[in-house]
Order: C-alpha cells, then structure tokens, then sequence
C-alpha cells in the first residue's frame, strides 16, 4: 500500500469555551475510499467533518490535503482565498438540510450550474448541459431542472445538494447525516447513488452518520467516535461484527444501530 | 425642507465641515480603490431616505461657489425629485444651476446618464438605494464582504442564468452589474443597461452614494467598467425600432409615456434636456 | 510457509470478549493447518466449535486474539491478524473470495450487478463483465429474466445462488465457503460442486465449512476437525 491519502488529519482537537467536541483525532482518506464516521449526536462527528473539510479551524492540529495538482496543503494553514477555492472545486460538502447547501430561491439548474460558473464557465449553454447531467446522474427528471428548490420534496433535495457538490467533479466530498429525516425507501436510493457515484468517479468521501446500516452500506472504513475521541477504527465490517472496545458494542448491539 | 436654511445645519452646503472632510475621505478612498464599497459616516438629512440622501451628502460634501449643478430624476430636469434638490443646494450653498449637461460641473442623478458625452472635469453623483450586487443571491452581509474580498463573482453569472431560465434571455434591464478595473463587481444604481456602456473609460468622475447603507463607490476617470455576460449570451444595450416621438432621436433612451386623456401612448427621449436640444438646434 | 502453500494458520485463537455483559466467549483454540494451491480444507466440528469463526479470521472480518495466518498475496506473503484494514481490502480484491451463508443484499442493485462487479474490480470491462456473471448466473439456474433484478424478492435458494455466484465468478487464488449449498436443492447443489472442483482444478485453495457429508466427500483433501470449545469463561 504505497498509495498516498488524499486527506490525512493529525491530533486534531475543537473545543467550544470549555467543552471540548474533538479530542485528538488522527485518521487519512485514500483515493476512492468512504470513510464512515459514526456515534451518536454529540460525540463530536460533525464537529470533526467541519474541520476535515476546512470550514472550521481546529484548536490544535492538522488536516493535510493533497491537491489535485499534486501539492500537499496544510488545509488551515493555507490563504482563505485558496481553502474557499478548494472548497468549491476539488471538495465537496454535503450538509444534513439540504436547506443549509442550496439556495432555494435559485433554479435547480442555477444551484448545480454554480460551482462550475464559479469556476470560470462563461457559456449559459454549457452551464445548462452541466446541470442537466448532474441532475439526470441523481436520477431527478430533467423536467424540474428549473424548478427551485422550495418546490422539491425531501428527497429529491437531498439529491439536488448531491449533484450540486458533484458538478465540479469534486476529490473528495463531506457527507454529514445525508439520509437524515429521509424516508427508508428514500434512504436507500441517496445510499445507494452516494455508493454507484462514489465508485463511477472515484470519489473520496468521509460520511457522518448515526444509521450503521448506511455505514456498513457505504463505507470501507469506520471510524467510532465518543466524547470527541475516536475510540475505535478499522474495517467496516470487522469493527461492525467484532467491534474490539466496550462503546463499540454497546453502539453495535443497541437496537437503534442494528446493522 | 423649506424649514432648513445653512445656519441650522451648520455649513455652506448644509453639512457641517466635519461632515464634510469625512465623506470627501471616504471618497478619496473610493476612488482610490474604483467600484469597491467604502463605508462612510452617514448622517440624518432633512428628508426621508429613498430621496436622493446618500447622493445629497456626496454632492454636499464636494459643491464649491464655483460649481454649476444639474440634477435630474429619470433623465428629466423636471421632475420634483430634481426639482426640490436643486432648491435644496441653491438655498443652503447658493449654488448655480442648470439643466445643460456640457455647462454642469456636478450632475446628481437617480436613473440615467445624460445622453451628452461627459467631459473630463465633470462629476456624476448617483443616488443609490441598493449598493451591493451580491445581495440577490447571498443575503449574509459578512459573506458578501468576504466574496469582494476575494473577487468571487461566480455568483452574478448564476443570477445572468436564471435570467435567461426564466426569460430566455438576461432580462436585467436596470442595475446591471459589472466588473469595475477588473476588480470589483459593483451595482452601477437604477440606471437602465443602456447607460453602462457609457461608464466605460468615461472622461468624467463617476461618484455613487448610498444614504441608507452608508457607503460610497466610484468610478474614475478611464477606467474599465465590463458588464457581465455569457459568451453565448452577450451583454447588448436596448434598442427602439422607432426614434423619439419628440425630436427623432434614434440613439436615445426612450420612455414610453402617456400623451392624453385618451390613453395614447408615445415614445419619447427620457433625457429631457437632449431631446429639447435636439428639437432646438439639431445639435445635441 | 512452503512456497505452494496458499494459507498457513498457526495457533490461532480467538476469544470474544463481550465488555458490557462481562464474559469472554472463547470460540478458536490453538488452531493450526496449512493447505496447498489446488486443494481444499473442510472445516469440520460440533456446532459451536468456532468453524465460522475461522472462516471470519482468514477473511479479516473477525480479529485474531492471538497466531497468525499466513497469506499467499501478491507474489508475497501477508499475516492476515496483523494487517491492516486497507491491506485487508487489497487482499479481498485481489486474492481471497468469500461466500458466506447469507447474500447481504444492497437495496436497488441488481443480480447481475452483484455478480459482476468483483470483475468490474479487478478491471474488466463493463460488459465483457455482465457476460461472464450472466453466463454463470444461467449456469446456476437463475432464469435470466431476474438478471435485471435486486435479489431483494428472490426466494433463499435463488438468493444462494447469486451469493455463490458472486463469490466463484472471479477467479481468486484462495476461495473461503461457509456452508454455501445449505439451502440449495440437489439438482443446483451438484452445480455448485462441479463449480468449486473446476476453480479447484485451476489452483485454488478452498476453505469450506460443510453441511452436506456427500458435498465434503466430493470436495475435500484434507479435514480439519475442531474440538467444541470449553464454555465461556468467567
């Protein structure tokens, strides 16, 4: 495995005043890999996925990405001008309400045409033809292209903000709770896009979630996490089936986590 | 308004020097950096904002005794707008006026740029109710600091698309944004898209005040003022298929205005001041 | 390890200890056996002998407590109990094939998908993979109607078969069985054996755990018996 991450994080740690949120937390993300992070609410993973994806400094420690140009950025250490960049070309943040990642008085088409127009797209045909793939690719109806967001139901906003993100063909994309507050059937069809997306592009990704099934759906690797640590990490199905730490087991084997 | 006189509020011009210094500060600054966003100390006006307040102070804070004043409100002279501003500065800085571009050395304006070229020395002072282009779009005023900050514009051209989404073509027809110096995108105030073009390389000073936000921008002299466009859709000004019902202008801004108590309808130049030129000697 | 060994397990133990109810559970105890390319181990035993168990621990599902299980991978060797997630990743891509008693099934993907997708992997082309999974879908018996189809809906036996499907349809150097023709019928269960002769045939090493006495009689070299586990201690 001489393969390198395209995201690694070093002794990260966050705390709000006095309450800490992220403890010490080391993990990497390799080409083409999700990343589950799991635990219940509180136990600091959003926090975490805010950092990872630059839009929170932490309190100590580091988060290494490596660009697609190939240089090795220090995320926080970086101009704002370039980790802003970043943020709306090679990564990706895919927000628990899709209300907090779309403008929702904005078309369909004008939410997943912006991060390419923001990237220099000067052709209006060219920006349709780009939202109008990225809207077919999440399975939407190319009639609702220019309808806005308020129009649309859960669901499909859920996968609007999918494709917003994607548009730029992004290296790796932060996903926090993306099935939160969707039905079952619904769930399963943003997992399993998120899965068939993931492996057509070779997308990177670091998925937040408390649902263990989505986790063992998606991710190659989990992370556990409790009280801002991580407590365990490894396989996905082998923390899942022989979790090794005491939290672990009890996550694993309470009924709201069955897997 | 009839109640104020120089006195009252302390200084030739109404504003008090003080006042004054720091609204001209304010500008030098804006000139110095053209088409950004410079917040200025901004002070009550004996009239309600929505009236002209921010171009007021900005034309305050620069009329001198040997300044010619022109104001006009949709392009006339006229109009009570004009007309009660022109009062103003005649009462508190007993200054000259006049309704002929070439003569004017300031000219306050709410919509138009006078179809008279301008000339070098002269100053235009916008009434701006709205100054910030991004704010359609990202209602966070910290956000929109930080996208000037960084030249994110990418924005404006989601807003040009759903323009052409919804009317097949960028129907913005007022207010069109542009790129100023390559730099900084700005909000050129309610004047139609056709007056853009003549923001650009303009020999004329170009001074905008927003009353109500406190802020002032500019344009100086020769710069560079793009407006946004797509490549497939390319920026165009309006065009009439008739000439001025009134003096046959056929590269003038025209209104469309109601011409009896019948209904009729007429098309006719929105600068007053070039039209009667127009039909006075020919020469505009 | 011999060079034309796959796998070689040395004393492996595995005891799970369950923190919250405070026992530990042993399930493997000093097992060791090593086995050929081209040949297959029955693992045999009482219920409860760990037999699962040992197949988990080869696959990297369940963690060693103690031992090591050398790997054939890559041209080199790889102590399964010691790597790590990633590397236990590669192996399962590249070298070890599993086919456990139950298809775990991703809502909304397809037989055919599933079936071809650990081809898909190791880098064949999209369509030459579906042709190679829908021949050995049909193979199996799977009327090709369902092809297109979650195996979601599939009756257990159908559903078996796209799980063996899956694991045989790449040709991988050590494949692990865990009771994979339980709940096949005869006629499909001697399917599946021709099949895992014919991957025997071309050097596999297989790990089986076997109801069925006639399927192990046909398909086995050697047989490790494990003894049942002493009860949980304290």
């Amino acid at each position: 495995m001489t393969e390198e991450p395209v995201l690694s994080a070093a002794g990260l740690s966050k705390s709000y005043g006095a309450v800490p949120a992220v403890r010490d937390v080391s993990l990497e993300l390799y080409p083409s890999e999700i990343l589950g992070v799991v635990g219940e609410s509180g136990s600091g993973k959003t926090t975490l996925l805010k950092i990872l994806a630059g839009h929170l400094a932490p309190d100590s420690g580091e988060v290494f990405y490596r660009a697609a140009e190939g240089s090795l950025l220090s995320l926080h250490r970086i101009p704002e001008s370039r980790r802003r960049r970043l943020a709306r070309t090679e990564l990706g943040f895919v927000f628990q309400n899709p209300e907090d990642g779309l403008r929702m008085k904005i078309s369909a088409g004008g939410n997943i045409a912006e991060r390419p127009l923001a990237s220099g797209l000067r052709s209006f045909a060219e920006a349709r033809a780009a939202a109008l793939r990225w809207l077919e690719k999440v399975e939407l109806p190319a009639d609702r292209l220019d309808d806005r967001p308020e129009e649309y139901s859960g669901g499909m906003r859920a996968r609007l903000q999918l494709a917003k993100n994607l548009a730029t063909s992004p290296r790796a994309v932060f996903l926090d709770e993306p099935t939160a507050g969707l039905d079952v059937s619904v769930q399963a069809r943003v997992l399993d896009l998120i899965r068939g997306l993931s492996a057509e592009f070779g997308l990177s990704a670091v998925l937040v979630t408390h649902d263990l099934m989505a986790a063992r759906l998606l991710s190659h690797r989990l992370l556990v996490m409790k009280d801002g640590r991580a407590v365990e990490s490894g396989l996905t199905d082998q923390v899942l089936d022989d979790p090794q730490e005491p939290y672990t087991q009890l996550l694993v084997s309470s009924i709201l986590g069955e897997a | 308004m009839d109640k104020v006189n120089a006195a009252d509020a302390g200084g030739f011009a109404f504003l008090g020097e003080d006042t004054k210094k720091r609204v001209r500060r304010a500008l030098l600054k804006a000139v110095a950096i053209p088409g950004h966003q410079v917040p200025f100390p901004g002070r009550e006006m004996p009239m309600p904002y929505g009236w002209g307040t921010g171009g007021i102070q900005v034309t305050a804070s620069l009329i001198g005794p040997g300044d010619v004043l022109k104001v006009i409100d949709q392009g006339a002279d006229d109009t009570t707008n004009a007309v009660s501003i022109r009062k103003f500065f005649r009462r508190t800085a007993d200054a000259r006026v006049t309704e002929r571009t070439e003569e004017a050395t300031i000219i306050q304006t709410r919509h138009r740029i006078p179809e008279t070229p301008l000339r070098a020395g002269q100053i235009m002072v916008y009434q701006v109710p709205i100054p910030e282009p991004l704010r359609f779009l990202e209602p966070k005023a910290g956000e929109n600091l930080m996208m000037h900050a960084l030249g994110e514009y990418g924005l404006l051209y989601v807003k040009l698309y759903e323009d052409i989404v919804r009317h097949g073509e960028i129907a913005q027809s007022y207010d069109y944004p542009a790129l100023v110096n390559g730099r900084h995108a700005m909000s050129p105030s309610p004047i139609p898209r056709f007056d853009n073009p003549k923001l650009h390389m303009s020999e004329a000073l170009h001074l905008f005040g927003a009353g109500r936000e406190k802020r002032v921008y500019a344009v100086p002299p020769h710069t560079e003022v793009k407006s946004y466009d797509f490549s497939d859709y390319p920026f165009k000004v309006q065009e009439w298929d008739r000439a001025c019902a009134l003096c046959g202008s056929r590269d003038s801004f025209l209104d469309e205005v109601v011409s009896d108590d019948l209904g009729g309808r007429m098309f006719v130049c929105s600068d007053s001041d070039h039209c009667r030129r127009k039909r006075e000697g020919g020469e505009a | 390890m011999e060079r034309s060994h796959a796998v070689a397990a040395e004393k492996v133990s595995k005891t799970f200890i369950l923190h919250n109810l405070r026992s530990r559970i042993p399930a493997l105890r000093d097992v060791s056996f090593a086995l050929p390319f081209g040949e297959c181990l029955a693992v045999s035993g009482p219920s409860g002998a760990g037999k699962s168990t040992l197949l988990r621990c080869l696959y990297g599902n369940c963690l060693a407590s103690s031992g090591s299980i050398l790997v054939s991978h890559l041209g080199g060797i790889l102590d399964v109990a010691l790597a790590s997630p990633r590397e236990i990743l590669a192996l399962r891509e590249r070298t070890v094939s599993y086919v456990s008693q139950f298809l775990r099934v991703i809502p909304r993907v397809s037989a055919l998908e599933i079936v071809s997708a650990p081809l898909a992997k190791s880098g064949l082309a999209p369509g030459e993979a579906r042709e190679k999974a829908a021949a050995l879908l049909a193979r199996l018996n799977i009327p090709s109607r369902l092809f297109a189809l979650p195996p979601m809906t599939f009756s257990g036996g159908e559903r078996q078969r796209v799980n063996i499907a899956r694991g045989l349809v790449r040709e991988a150097p050590i494949i692990l069985l865990d009771e994979p023709t339980a709940s096949l019928d005869r006629a499909n269960r001697r399917i599946a054996v021709d099949l895992i002769v014919e991957a025997k045939g071309r050097g596999a090493a297989v790990v089986g755990i076997f109801h069925d006495r006639e399927v192990q009689e046909a398909l086995a070299d050697h047989v490790l018996e494990l003894p049942a586990v002493p009860c949980a201690e304290g």
